[in-house]
């Protein structure tokens, strides 16, 4: 399968949703990890410890059940959608 | 033929010590049995937010305490819901204990108090390894 494929049709599904949805997919380099690539946020979170920050997810490459690991991705979308933790005009500035 | 239904639980477990996405500390995650977890970076705090088959939530959230802190240097400090503030009485149990007090707070289920024991004793220990990076 071709590098930025993720080999799980479950996880290629919310990936798509992800980027749709404005978040910058990072294909890891293939070292062998664990970690097939990166999803970062478009917003930009105003209450970080280290002032503001994009919010970052790992995309496992063999995770235990694809199903599920779709389901997290998705609730990450859910979750960058709560307006009281992310202000969603940060991401056009 | 009778089908066994899966039981699955989801939370958040909030850590400390070393970065959940240097690849070193995430591959150790994933073999220390965190592969059913989304690591990530919220607001600049780690997380991993777990879809967890088990018997029950306290067996759920234990376990993945368990296995976290099994990589020397992560330490889990909170439980928390993903999509809400809003945390059940066993987690709320499980948050005073992360604090480590000098006895561990009672447990709103006899089921779940060896579970809760346990996260107890974990949370008294010093973290295990050494904390770099």
């Amino acid at each position: 399968m071709a590098r930025g494929v993720h080999p799980k049709k479950e996880v290629r599904k919310a990936i798509k949703e992800l980027r749709a949805a404005g978040w910058t997919i990072e294909v890891a380099g293939g070292g062998g990890g664990h970690r097939w690539g990166t999803a970062i946020c478009p917003h930009l979170h105003p209450e970080g410890p280290g002032g503001l920050s994009r919010c970052v997810r790992a995309i496992r490459s063999t995770p235990r059940n694809e199903g599920d690991h779709a389901k997290e991705l998705r609730c990450a979308l859910k979750t960058c959608r709560r307006k009281d933790r992310y202000d969603p005009n940060e991401g056009s500035r | 033929m009778f089908r066994k239904r899966r039981t699955t639980f989801d939370f958040t477990l909030e850590t400390s010590g070393r970065s959940v996405l240097d690849d070193d500390v995430f591959d150790a995650l994933h073999e220390a049995g965190c592969d059913d977890s989304l690591v990530g970076r919220v607001g600049g705090v780690d997380c991993l937010y777990f879809i967890r088959e088990a018997g029950s939530y306290g067996e759920a959230v234990r376990s993945a305490i368990e296995d976290i802190q099994s990589v020397p240097g992560m330490r889990v400090t909170r439980v928390f819901n993903e999509l809400s503030d809003v945390v059940n009485d066993f987690a709320a149990a499980v948050n005073e204990a992360l604090a480590a007090p000098a006895q561990c707070p009672d447990s709103p289920t006899s089921e779940e108090r060896a579970d809760l024991v346990r996260i107890w004793e974990m949370a008294t220990r010093a973290p295990s390894g050494s904390v770099s990076g």
